[in-house]
């Protein structure tokens, strides 16, 4: 018999806090995003602070060249996506901002992975790392709020490669 | 109307300080074809892209202008971020749309329902201002109030099919890392 998932822990409902207050250590002040209901809370904390600048997208890759553009414009952004929009960005992720060495982070909610359970995301999650992979993307995987100091790591792997950088975020950390 | 007419026309109305974002195809071509200019910047390989690296660049910079000039078929192929930058509305956004109807950079192949399609007025559904230019005329009287007048628009400009599939031998634009390092300096940002 499988188990219901576990419910998230107290400390795992302050993930999408920490996870803002990274971003803005980091310097982000523009977001793009899509909803997914595993980023509903972080989003969400997004829109409540004023500092960070919430974009909403119809689709994902525009989210990619929003930050690129912001890039070039002197600002710090971040798009806010499920790996399905990921998955759907190949090109504008190889073709807008890693030719135009565009740097910014990519927070992406890592659906179909291990503590998932939900059968319809098994290959989307399965795909995920192969692909960032092959597109040459650095990733990071973020399980617990613990590791979201990596988030900062990551950002400056990305300014100083001049490339995008994906950090995959587990449930645990986005409190859901 | 030639599309490089077209942007002489609109090109009289830009300053220096405007940054001009530039689609793939024919619109990067006969822009650069026009002259050199430090805020242009090439989307080389992205189709589709160039409009909403231009929205996240006007939003980036508020105090300056952002032009973006794309064909229709990068256009079509996203009409949804015609929403997102809607609803962001930056006063300083202009996107300019030349329709020729096809898909220039591959041998003028129609885009899909070719002659029925209103870029324009798919740009008013979504909530944005969009008009469409069907005259050289028209765009000679509107080009300036268009480009220095405060407000997000989707303007599209009806133009002749191009013959220019690729830039020629004589006009190399920068590699993309020389555009970066050049963009970069003359927007007064670190690298």
């Amino acid at each position: 018999m499988i188990e219901p998932a576990a419910q998230p822990t107290p400390d795992a409902r302050a993930g999408p806090r920490l996870l803002v207050e990274a971003l803005q250590r980091i310097g982000v002040s523009l977001a793009a995003y899509l909803p997914d209901e595993w980023l509903e809370p972080l989003i969400d904390a997004v829109e409540r602070t004023p500092a960070i600048r919430g974009v909403r997208i119809a689709r994902e890759d525009e989210g990619i060249g929003i930050c690129a553009g912001a890039f070039f414009g002197g600002t710090r952004a971040v798009l806010i996506t499920q790996n399905s929009g990921v998955l759907l960005s190949g090109n504008a992720i190889v073709g807008c901002a890693m030719l135009h060495h565009a740097p910014f982070l990519l927070l992406v909610s890592y659906t179909g992975s291990i503590s998932d359970r939900r059968f319809y995301q098994i290959n989307k999650g399965r795909a995920t790392e192969p692909v960032l992979q092959a597109l040459g993307l650095r990733y990071a995987i973020v399980e617990e709020p613990r590791q979201i100091g990596m988030l900062e790591d990551l950002a400056a792997y990305a300014y100083q490669s001049a490339q995008p950088a994906v950090a995959l975020l587990g449930r645990n950390v986005l409190g859901v | 109307m030639q599309q490089r007419d077209a942007m002489k026309v609109l090109r009289e109305c830009v300053s220096d300080d405007d940054v001009v974002i530039l689609g793939i195809g024919s619109p990067n071509i006969d822009w650069l074809a026009l002259g050199q200019r430090e805020l242009n910047f090439s989307i080389f390989a992205a189709m589709g892209l160039a409009q909403s690296f231009g929205l996240g660049m006007a939003l980036a910079q508020p105090n300056r202008r952002v032009l973006v000039m794309e064909g229709d078929g990068g256009v079509l192929m996203s009409l949804g971020a015609i929403a997102s930058a809607a609803e962001q509305a930056p006063p300083n956004f202009k996107h300019f749309v030349f329709m020729n109807r096809s898909f220039g950079a591959t041998g003028n192949q129609p885009l899909p329902n070719a002659m029925h399609l209103d870029l324009a007025a798919a740009a008013r559904a979504m909530g944005a201002n969009g008009c469409h230019i069907t005259s050289m005329d028209e765009l000679q009287r509107q080009a300036a109030h268009l480009i220095r007048e405060p407000g997000y628009v989707v303007v599209s400009i009806e133009t002749d099919q191009g013959v220019l599939r690729d830039f020629p031998p004589a006009m190399h634009p920068p590699l993309p890392i020389q555009q970066r390092a050049r963009f970069l300096r003359a927007m007064g940002l670190e690298q």
